[in-house]
């Protein structure tokens, strides 16, 4: 039960987170979007605040009622700042020299295009060896912090107002509705290729826009895999008879249909996770061909590795080249993406007792997972094609030229963006980072080619170098294609047009 | 989501536990004849509708051949089937779960008598203890779950 020296530590872990956050805050950044974080966290804590201020002062120490109360109130107040806590922790480290800030500019513009939302990008150092980018307006809401968030938005909208009133030669602009907090391994800080990544990052926000219907596509799959007559019926049978612990006293039939209720909700349960995965793959793949399975094999070294939040590496790239060979034909018959789907006829096999943690109690759910996720590829490839998003590759011919006029480019060392062209159209143009990151793999993964490049400019020893130099270009003519854009966009707004939308946009705003 | 798996976790049951410990406390205020702030009645009425949603949720069934029951019929809906069954996972058997729909009832009829008259000494004195009593269980429930750091 709670004593007066906890409570006396509770208020020391108030203070000192507090004090912590605002001490990160007022150092200098080289942009302003980690405050928005810092004072959303500060208002957290400060309703957090006053919550406990009248939790204390409402129950009493020494009665058991009161006590066993106020347990309940601390623990839970407890984990609400250990959330903090954990929330700061991604925004801390944002201001590392070794972070390339180039490139922030044009995630930022392609983020709030493809998601309708005004998007500013800021990126941390990841100790782990991960790609993630987290929207810190869903993050909060997802921890029930909506209203800090709102109030933290305004206060920055507020002090920005002030400023721009007192320096009248600059326009006044709306702060972001969110924070893209971006994730990059600490060792790869300089890898410009890997940002190929960022398409399936962003498939996660484009997959709640559709999150009921590939429920819907889950839940259908999950009785069809139930139903008997399939093959993994009886799999299922067996392991739900293998989960009754401990018998409930009102007989074996009824444990035993307990049992099965609780297995299809497990399946169901961490199958939506899986499922985001999977989603997530093929906005990538439909935006960017099978690029980013070359990025994700620079971060996921075991394949193999199944866990009750993604599916393995396999199967992954078993359902990518299935859609390719779907929607795009064209982009998975060029044989420089041949390497990337090695081994994958061979992933039928269910995964073994190595594939995942040694006591993970769902491994022997994982095939029925899989199965699951190829009966769901039909409904999400359906549900992709519906989404406003355009493919860039869905031209053979324009492709193949443009894939020729790059490598020139790049041959030569020059940034590979004046191939593209910039109209001014927003979905049209970011379109063009896409087929610029999809260019450079291209490029690097065609291995004659990228060979003879190494050998000409003396990287053929080290190849991590060429490749360093490929990701300069790219950087480059990333925000070259990015200021091309803006430079258009005011031209229309000074010749008094407004800024260029597309029907699509305003059909996804509408 | 990260493009491979991550040690932490955000828990999906915070925000609901939070706004339960805010109703508890309102409870609690309300049973010392004390006024309670908007947000805390907001509580009331959201923690009385979880629980109306957590009894429908007790009652799907995945098996049922007659029926094609279907968590995923409304997301809130889908929310506290899992919420439900993650309680009923970290509980040991024979698992007795607080009366949801009795609960929700209460706190509705609280929510709405003092949103009327704003005075704290309208209430019933028993109907507020065993609102507290079902939400102080709630909250325990609730402040069980933890996702895992270790197998994700």
């Amino acid at each position: 039960m709670p004593t007066a020296w906890q409570i006396e530590c509770f208020r020391d872990r108030f203070r000192s987170l507090e004090l912590e956050i605002s001490r990160v805050a007022e150092k200098d950044h080289p942009y302003p979007e980690p405050d928005t974080i810092y004072d959303a966290l500060k208002e957290v804590l400060k309703s957090r605040l006053l919550h406990f201020n009248d939790v204390v002062e409402n129950f009493e120490l020494g009665d058991p009622e009161s006590e066993r109360k106020l347990q309940g109130e601390l623990d839970t107040i407890a984990d609400q700042l250990d959330y903090v806590a954990e929330v700061f922790s991604y925004a801390d480290r944002v201001d590392s020299a070794r972070i390339p800030f180039e490139i922030l500019r044009s995630l930022s513009w392609v983020a709030s295009t493809l998601l309708n939302e005004d998007c500013h990008t800021v990126v941390r150092l990841d100790a782990e060896y991960n790609y993630s980018i987290l929207s810190c307006r869903r993050e909060f809401e997802n921890r029930g912090w909506e209203e800090e968030w709102l109030a933290a938005l305004q206060k920055r909208r507020s002090k920005r107002k002030r400023e721009v009133e007192e320096n009248t030669a600059e326009q006044s602009t709306e702060q972001p509705v969110t924070v893209l907090l971006l994730g990059f391994p600490s060792y790869d800080a300089g890898s410009i290729l890997l940002h190929a990544l960022a398409a399936h990052e962003l498939g996660h926000e484009i997959y709640y826009r559709h999150e009921n219907q590939i429920l819907e596509a889950l839940d259908q799959a999950v009785q069809t895999v139930s139903a008997i007559g399939h093959r993994y019926h009886d799999e299922l049978v067996d392991y739900a008879e293998s989960n009754i612990k401990k018998p409930s006293g009102s007989g074996r039939t009824d444990d035993y249909d307990k049992s099965v209720n609780q297995v299809r909700a497990k399946l169901l349960e961490f199958m939506k996770d899986w499922l985001m995965e999977v989603f997530s793959d093929l906005v990538a793949a439909k935006l960017i061909g099978p690029a980013f399975i070359a990025a994700f094999d620079h971060i996921q070294l075991k394949l193999h590795k199944t866990d009750k939040t993604h599916p393995s590496g396999y199967l992954r790239r078993q359902i990518v080249h299935e859609y390719l060979k779907q929607a795009l034909p064209h982009i998975i018959q060029d044989d420089v993406w041949r390497d990337l789907f090695h081994g994958v006829d061979v992933v039928n096999k269910p995964p073994t007792k190595d594939s995942g943690e040694p006591d993970d109690p769902l491994m022997p759910l994982y095939p029925v997972g899989e199965e699951i996720c190829r009966l769901c590829l039909e409904p999400l490839s359906a549900i992709l094609e519906d989404d406003k998003i355009p493919s860039p590759l869905k031209e053979e011919e324009r492709i193949a030229a443009l894939l020729k006029n790059t490598e020139e480019y790049i041959d030569h060392l020059a940034p590979p963006s004046v191939p593209f062209d910039v109209t001014g159209d927003p979905l049209s143009d970011v379109n063009n980072f896409w087929l610029l990151m999809y260019a450079a793999w291209h490029y690097r993964l065609n291995k004659s080619h990228f060979m003879e490049f190494a050998k000409r400019f003396g990287w053929a020893e080290d190849l991590g170098r060429a490749e360093d130099a490929l990701g300069n270009l790219v950087l480059h003519g990333l925000e070259s294609l990015e200021l091309r854009f803006r430079w258009n966009q005011s031209r229309r707004i000074e010749n008094g047009n407004g800024p260029h939308t597309t029907g699509a946009v305003e059909a996804q705003r509408s | 989501m990260p493009i491979t798996r991550m040690k932490t976790a955000a828990n999906p049951y915070a925000p609901l536990a939070w706004t339960t410990s805010k109703a508890v406390l309102a409870l609690e205020k309300l049973r010392k004849d004390k006024s309670i702030r908007d947000d805390e009645l907001g509580a009331l009425k959201e923690v009385a509708e979880q629980l109306d949603l957590l009894y429908e949720a007790s009652q799907i069934s995945l098996t049922d051949p007659n029926k094609n029951a279907s968590p995923y019929m409304e997301p809130r809906l889908r929310t506290s089937f899992f919420t439900l069954l993650a309680i009923r996972e970290k509980s040991l058997p024979p698992i007795k779960l607080p009366a949801f729909k009795e609960a929700g009832s209460i706190l509705h009829a609280i929510h709405g008598q003092y949103k009327d008259s704003n005075n704290p000494e309208d209430l019933d004195p028993a109907m507020l203890k065993d609102a507290q009593d079902v939400c102080v269980e709630f909250l325990e429930h609730l402040n069980k779950q933890h996702p895992s750091v270790t197998s994700r």
